[in-house]
């Protein structure tokens, strides 16, 4: 891994390319090589590995000239849709380096991100879960966090939207060690037609931009 | 469910395993089984062995994928009231949970944590 500066920043791409479409992580990648001085790196996690293959290499390739442009793929998620390694320049990384790199400071752009663009670098880091379970995107986003919380980094999880379908039936099994270990605080934007069957703590609109405010940062999967 | 690369007898019962050792079929999983799987790797299985066996395999049960590391330091602290993950590479030095998963009958853990 490449020594720390102050200024890095790292991508965080989750959402699958979209056919006929520059996709955005492109876009966040140009965006940090521009706006930072030291190393970008973009990590591909869940759908966003395909990325990765033959059909978007050359759009990539094309980005990654400077040397300090890193495409790293979660081996993972990887390893859940394909064979063999990805073509370079993309090469196999894992969850825990990307955290090691949230901690260490980098930047956090693209679609991650405090949309404010404030953060508190003494805050919780929180984790959106605004979709529904879907096989395996709801295993990654549990792995997401349960990466952090393996380095002991304070993590909020935030359900919204379908997100808090996660907290009902079979799902809300494995989302419960994070409760019963302490591994991260799991809060529920209040809308009422879900009945979480997790002890978390629920939250209105108020409530949610305080929880913004305070963060380290947001990462909305 | 995993390629059978190698197949245990036990019982005059055949019991597949994967290229690494790792059970194909989970339900076939016994004490004797992980006694073998272990003795293949040169480990004899003792006390403290068992316990992190028998916590991973509970935690895999109830939450459906392996303890992280930290989970099972502070499981092991609460047993012997003191340790630290070394005790627990002492008793498996390629990797705690990953031996215990495979020992454990579990499936080998596919995440990058």
């Amino acid at each position: 891994m490449q020594a720390p500066t102050d200024d890095n920043s790292i991508v965080l791409v989750r959402a699958a390319p979209v056919p006929g479409e520059t996709a955005r992580g492109l876009h966040d990648a140009a965006d940090a090589l521009r706006d930072c001085s030291g190393e970008v790196v973009v990590f591909f996690h869940g759908a966003g590995i395909e990325h990765a293959t033959a059909a978007h290499l050359h759009d990539w390739q094309t980005l990654a000239g400077p040397s300090r442009l890193k495409l790293e793929v979660c081996s993972a998620a990887w390893q859940r849709r394909h064979t063999g390694t990805p073509s370079a320049p993309f090469e196999l990384s894992s969850l825990v380096r990307f955290w090691h790199r949230v901690a260490r400071g980098d930047r956090v752009a693209g679609g991650g991100l405090d949309e404010s663009g404030k953060a508190s670098p003494s805050g919780r880091w929180v984790v959106q879960i605004d979709s529904g379970p879907a096989h395996p995107n709801s295993r990654e986003m549990l792995e997401m966090v349960l990466a952090g919380a393996s380095l002991e980094l304070p993590i909020t999880v935030l359900f919204s939207g379908d997100g808090r379908l996660h907290l009902v039936g079979e799902q809300a099994c494995h989302w419960r060690q994070l409760v019963d270990f302490e591994l991260a605080r799991l809060c529920v934007l209040d809308d009422g037609d879900v009945e979480p069957e997790l002890p978390v703590v629920t939250l209105d609109n108020e409530a949610l931009d305080r929880l913004r405010e305070r963060s380290a940062g947001l990462f909305l999967l | 469910m995993n390629e059978a690369a190698e197949t245990l007898y036990v019982g005059g019962c055949e019991v597949a395993l994967d290229d690494e050792g790792f059970l194909v079929d989970s339900s076939r999983w016994t004490p004797e089984v992980a006694e073998l799987i272990a003795a293949r790797d040169g480990v004899e299985l003792g006390a403290d062995h068992w316990w992190l066996i028998e916590f991973v395999r509970d935690y895999c049960e109830r939450y459906g994928n392996p303890p992280l590391m930290r989970v099972t330091v502070a499981a092991w602290r609460e047993r012997h009231g003191e340790g630290s993950s070394r005790d627990l590479y002492r008793l498996f030095p390629d990797g705690p949970v990953r031996l215990a998963c495979k020992y454990g009958g579990q499936p080998k853990p596919d995440w990058c944590i």
